[in-house]
């Protein structure tokens, strides 16, 4: 009798379980973009970056279409009333499409514009992350000298600065950006080399140190901020050559008023790359370029994602010419984005790498990390 | 307890064909209710299904009522602050080969991050990058027989368009049948610059939206697009739902029969047993429990069947879906826990009522009981019967005639058919008993005279059958008299002598000029349709003299309607859209046209079958006034006499490659062949109730052989040879199939009536004049006869094979 009670509870199971799966709605399809694929080799009609030409502004502040990439990155340390710590991250980047034949719509474009907006809690540790994507078309999205946009979220011109104001629904931001010290260009007048191929270049040029104050919702809660902010632009067609994995890259704000920023384009074995480079900032702007042999950085914890993924977050700096060596580490782990780029950006503290003493605040981007451990 | 169980699963294991049948039946039964549920389901969330791909359940529509939308807003409301993800959607119907796909341009960058659908990068690329790009379902593919790079030819707007299916989405049934294309290329393609069909939303930004939308714009919300399809599909869902149920009823008939069959093999094992001191709720519980794992255990099956069942019905449904209602459903059914609990339910509830009878007649086994023979179940009284049959009948046709409401004609066409049940054992005794009076003491007359003894036995039997057969065959009948209205009314309206399209779309009014100049063209007449929402059609016809006389009147018509009409001063709507509307001659009709309505009186009803939810026809030149659209969807040619047609042709060909053109009777076979495919469904679900009954029917028939074991043998014992005793069985399962038979031949007379003249004008809103085809008739009747036949060979054979004394004695 209960062999007929099991084999009928069996059916039933199977039956059951057949139904069950009917039921099942299938996840969203998603799929992730390397940058370094896409900041790679670009179709011949693109413009490459070969030697140092003189930046003009404010029209280079606009876009580029000539060339193949070209993006607007905020980073910034903001502090809150209260004394709750936040970062922000907001990316526009744009590439250029290849040709295709004319077509009668206004939909039909050359360029495809994403942006990135993140926000880190750091008293939370929560990070938030939000990715957008247009065409450059009817108006979606676009770079002119006085105007960043895709869709609704905007930066705007304002006297020595850029006004920011982006809504992701579960948080926003409201920034006014002031520029405390003059445009630093990088490289040779701004003409950043990253490898041995001409056009392995872009134009890059920053503001190391932007005085931020303005509001932040979270938690449906505005929050008055003050903080410091850096913004990078760059652009050009094949800027990485194709023995390069990805880069770590450090944006690093002193309390004694000294900037730094320092990128180490990583080759496939993880090792250095000789066409690494930096810059330092003195207090009172005045900077000079670092290169291979100017600094150091080596990894010191590694941090592995709930993806299995391992990204190096602490480091031990040295900037030989700054006499600096100092430890960078994050203000908590998870600040990975996991949307069509995976890669890892977020708020940093900087240490005396002996002492231990804080020396002051900045942001870590690492990229090329993607590939699962197991 | 647990030897009653010991004891109920023992006789059961001795009797695996009845179980069998029982569970058959169940499974049957449910799995024709769970197809159709499922199905029916599927028509509802046809209008849905690609917002819920692209911007998840629950998204809100942005429309422009009467016409497109207007892509500037897109751009308006994306950039200002706060904007919630939008997606802008650009849709039309595509037709490839005869199928109907769903043609979606979207902006694939719109496609939100948390949104259900993401496109790779390579697949986005692809699709904004290449002019022809579509994408489409895995399942889409493999039912169209083309693979991925495949280049395919679809017909849209009027146009013939090339396109290149360059990838496929593997899991997304919410995608089945429609192609994913970019805007802009879409926009191309199609000719339509600066237009959008809609904008998606998520739906919690209905205030953000409220506050920002400009005037004459509307939401419309998932619940809406869905009532939307229910209240478009609401004649064909109804008349399926009846349909299913009657299969289920059908199929818990079989219940019935097997388990009324089971109790009387049980009576002396239940009398024993009530003898050793097995109390009467002891023994409830146990057939209770018995039922409910047999009904439990079949309606899972059914359920299983069932869903394969629908995604066989989903294919059937889609082109009526798409030929009555545009709505492009998906390839597979999406079922749902609640939908499949409830048919459970259902199942257990409807099995468990439907051995009442037989539950009740076991309680009543007096302790002791050794005999196997029936002492008669409770029957009606031939009074009683007559009040209730009288009544039934009374209460139906009331329903049917007086009611406007086609929910009250199916619950009036149920009355008849119980009043039919009723009836049917009695008048199916009568028969077998006239039928024996032939020859009353040959061997088939003694058979059938014995036959005629057993009503109480054969009375659910005889009902169920004949109602079965006279519903497949009243099916079939309505089917075959729509289409011969269909085919007088197409004969009627095409009077042209050939129809010009274009390969490449709408015609320009160039082409109608320069057509009108040539002297073997008569005169010309033209259409231009224009969706006004919600199903209905607005028609701009040109009509010379032949084509207006191609209108059937209904109502009004005539010469001074034909003046109103040409002046704008009237407008001529299909009877459907009159039904619908309650619209009465000299009427106002409101028309919405951009940024005005447009009025004016009905002045005459149509014959229309082309859509259920109606047309409104006015002038072309009015209609090109009202809409500032000079263009023809197609020309009617009617030709001077004499004329050499295939210079004609030749002529036309070297005004352009793209005209297109047909004649008469190859239209006349194209709508006709769209009707035979709305009307496959139909078919298939009278087909199921037709295995269903036949299912009844084996096991009517075999409990009928198997059961009179004892008289079997009675007559072997007087002296019957095998060879006889086969023949008398055989003689008596097909004179039960022949009374049935014979009873399903009024029945599918009146449910023919009924579809016809009652349900279908109120399910579609047109009238059917009522023909008489017996082709039905004279295909059931013999498949009947055979199937008693049959159904006979078995019982007949295991009956002939049985010792006679063991039979005398009762085992069984």
């Amino acid at each position: 009798m209960k062999k007929d009670a099991l084999i009928l509870l069996l059916i039933v199971a199977v039956l059951v379980g057949w139904l069950a799966r009917q039921t099942i709605s299938p996840e969203p399809e998603t799929s992730q973009i390397s940058l370094a694929d896409v900041l790679g080799e670009a179709p011949e009609h693109f413009r490459q970056v070969t030697e140092p030409v003189p930046l003009e502004f404010p029209a280079d502040h606009g876009s580029h279409p000539e060339y193949r990439s070209e993006w607007w990155y905020f980073v910034g340390n903001l502090d809150t009333a209260d004394g709750d710590r936040l970062g922000f991250q907001y990316t526009l980047f744009r590439f250029g499409l290849d040709e295709s034949a004319p077509r009668q719509s206004d939909w039909t474009t050359d360029e495809l514009w994403m942006a990135h907006l993140a926000l880190s809690d750091g008293r939370e540790q929560r990070f938030f992350q939000t990715e957008r994507f247009a065409r450059g078309a009817l108006g979606l999205a676009g770079a002119d000298p006085e105007r960043w946009w895709l869709r609704d979220w905007q930066v705007e011109a304002i006297p020595d600065g850029w006004a920011l104001d982006m809504d992701a629904g579960e948080f926003a931001l409201d920034l006014d950006l002031r520029k405390t010290r003059p445009i630093v260009f990088q490289g040779d007048q701004g003409y950043s080399r990253k490898g041995p191929e001409p056009g392995n270049a872009s134009r890059y040029y920053s503001a190391t140190r932007l005085a931020a104050e303005g509001r932040v919702r979270v938690d449906n809660e505005w929050r008055d901020v003050t903080g410091q902010a850096w913004l990078d632009r760059e652009w050009g067609s094949n800027q990485l050559s194709d023995t390069l994995a990805g880069w770590d890259w450090f944006a690093l704000q002193f309390d004694d008023g000294r900037d730094v920023m320092v990128y180490r384009l990583r080759d496939h074995d993880g090792e250095a790359s000789r066409w690494s480079a930096g810059v330092l900032v003195e207090s009172d702007g005045s900077h000079r370029i670092l290169d291979f042999d100017d600094f150091s950085a080596e990894i010191s914890r590694w941090w592995t994602d709930p993806k299995g993924v391992r990204w190096p977050l602490e480091w031990d700096l040295e900037i030989f010419p700054a006499e600096l060596s100092i430890r960078v580490k994050p203000a908590f782990d998870a600040q990975r984005w996991y949307q069509s780029v995976p890669y890892w950006e977020g708020m940093v503290d900087i240490t005396d790498r002996d002492s231990g003493q804080p020396l002051g605040r900045g942001y870590l981007e690492l990229s090329g990390y993607d590939e699962p451990t197991d | 307890m647990r030897l009653l169980i010991q004891f109920s699963r023992r006789f059961l294991y001795r009797h695996p064909g009845q179980l069998l049948l029982a569970l058959t039946g169940i499974a049957a039964g449910v799995a024709v209710v769970t197809g159709v549920a499922l199905m029916r389901d599927v028509l509802m969330q046809s209008l849905d299904a690609a917002a819920e791909a692209l911007s998840g359940t629950d998204s809100v529509r942005i429309e422009q009522p009467g016409g497109p939308l207007d892509e500037r807003l897109f751009a308006e409301l994306a950039t200002t602050s706060g904007a919630p993800d939008l997606i802008p959607v650009l849709r039309t119907r595509a037709r490839y080969g005869d199928q109907i796909l769903e043609w979606l341009a979207i902006d694939p960058l719109s496609l939100s991050e948390g949104g259900p659908m993401r496109l790779s990068g390579p697949a986005t690329g692809a699709l904004v990058g290449s002019e022809r790009t579509a994408m489409t379902s895995q399942r889409t593919l493999e039912r169209l027989g083309l693979e991925v790079g495949d280049r395919i030819s679809v017909r849209a707007g009027g146009a013939d368009i090339e396109l290149e299916l360059t990838a496929a989405f593997e899991q997304r049934r919410e995608l089945d049948n429609r192609l994913i294309m970019d805007l802009a290329n879409a926009q191309h393609l199609l000719g339509r610059q600066g237009e959008l069909s809609w904008i998606e939303a998520p739906a919690d930004s209905r205030d953000w939206l409220e506050a920002h939308l400009p005037e004459g714009l509307v939401m419309v919300d998932s619940q809406q697009r869905r009532d939307s399809a229910a209240r478009l599909t609401q004649g064909m869902r109804t008349n399926l739902t009846a349909l299913s149920l009657l299969g289920l009823a059908v199929g818990l008939f079989v219940v019935h029969a097997v388990l009324s069959f089971l109790l009387v093999q049980r009576r002396r094992q239940i009398g024993m047993a009530r003898a050793i001191g097995v109390t009467r709720g002891q023994l409830g519980r146990l057939m209770i429990g018995e039922t409910l794992v047999l009904a439990g255990l079949g309606a899972l099956l059914g359920l299983v069947l069932g869903t394969w069942l629908a995604d066989q019905l989903v294919g059937l449904v889609r082109a009526p879906a798409a030929e009555l209602y545009g709505l492009v459903t998906t390839s597979h059914v999406m079922p749902t826990w609640p939908v499949y609990g409830l048919i459970f339910l259902l199942a257990l509830g409807a099995a468990t009522a439907s051995t009442a009878s037989v539950l009740r007649a076991a309680l009543h086994i007096p302790p002791g009981l050794l005999s196997r023979q029936s002492d008669g179940q409770v029957t009606l009284s031939r009074p009683v019967r007559v009040v209730l049959v009288s009544s039934l009948a009374v209460a139906g046709l009331v329903a049917i005639i007086f009611s406007a409401a086609l929910a009250w004609v199916l619950i009036g066409m149920f009355l008849l058919l119980c009043a039919c049940a009723l009836l049917a054992p009695t008048l199916g005794m009568m028969l077998i008993r006239a039928w024996q009076r032939f020859r009353p003491l040959s061997l088939s007359g003694r058979a059938l005279g014995m036959l005629g003894a057993a009503r109480q036995r054969l009375g659910p039997a005889l009902a169920a059958l004949s109602l079965a057969l006279g519903l497949s065959a009243g099916i079939a009948m309505m089917v075959l008299g729509f289409r011969v209205a269909v085919d007088d009314w197409v004969e009627r309206l095409l009077r042209a002598d050939t129809y010009v399209t274009l390969s490449q779309g709408r015609i320009g009014p160039e082409l109608f000029d320069e057509l009108a100049e040539w002297p073997e063209i008569e005169s010309l007449s033209s259409v231009r349709q224009r969706d006004l929402g919600e199903g209905v059609n607005l028609a701009a016809y040109d009509t010379p003299d032949p084509a207006w006389q191609g209108f059937e009147w209904m109502a009004g018509g005539g010469e001074s309607a034909r003046e109103a009409f040409l002046t704008g001063q009237g407008v001529v709507v299909s009877e459907p859209l009159a039904r619908h509307r309650n619209l009465q001659i000299g009427e106002n009709i409101d028309i919405p046209v951009p940024d005005q309505t447009f009025s004016a009186p009905v002045v005459g009803v149509y014959r229309d079958y082309a859509s259920d939810r109606g047309t409104i026809a006015i002038h072309n030149s009015i209609y090109r006034e009202l809409f500032d659209d000079p263009y023809r969807d197609s020309i009617g040619l009617y030709l001077a006499d004499d004329i050499d047609r295939d210079a004609l042709d030749a002529r036309l060909a070297e005004l352009s490659d793209a005209i297109v053109t047909t004649d008469r009777h190859e239209v006349r076979r194209q709508t006709l062949a769209v009707f035979d495919r709305t009307f496959r469904i139909t078919w298939a679900l009278a087909v199921l109730v037709g295995i269903i009954a036949a299912i009844a029917l084996i096991s009517a028939l075999l409990a009928l052989g198997l059961e009179r074991g004892r008289e079997y043998a009675t007559l072997r014992a007087l002296g019957l040879t095998r060879g006889g005793l086969a023949r008398w069985v055989m003689v008596q399962t097909t004179g039960l199939a022949a009374a049935a038979a014979v009873l399903a031949v009024p029945i599918s007379l009146m449910i023919h009536a009924v579809l016809s003249l009652a349900v279908q004008p109120r399910a579609f809103g047109w009238s059917v004049g009522f023909t008489l085809p017996i082709g039905p008739w004279l295909v059931l009747i013999p498949l009947a006869l055979l199937a008693g036949l049959l159904a006979g060979i078995y019982p007949a054979w295991k009956i002939a094979r049985r010792d006679p004394a063991g039979m005398l004695k009762g085992s069984s």
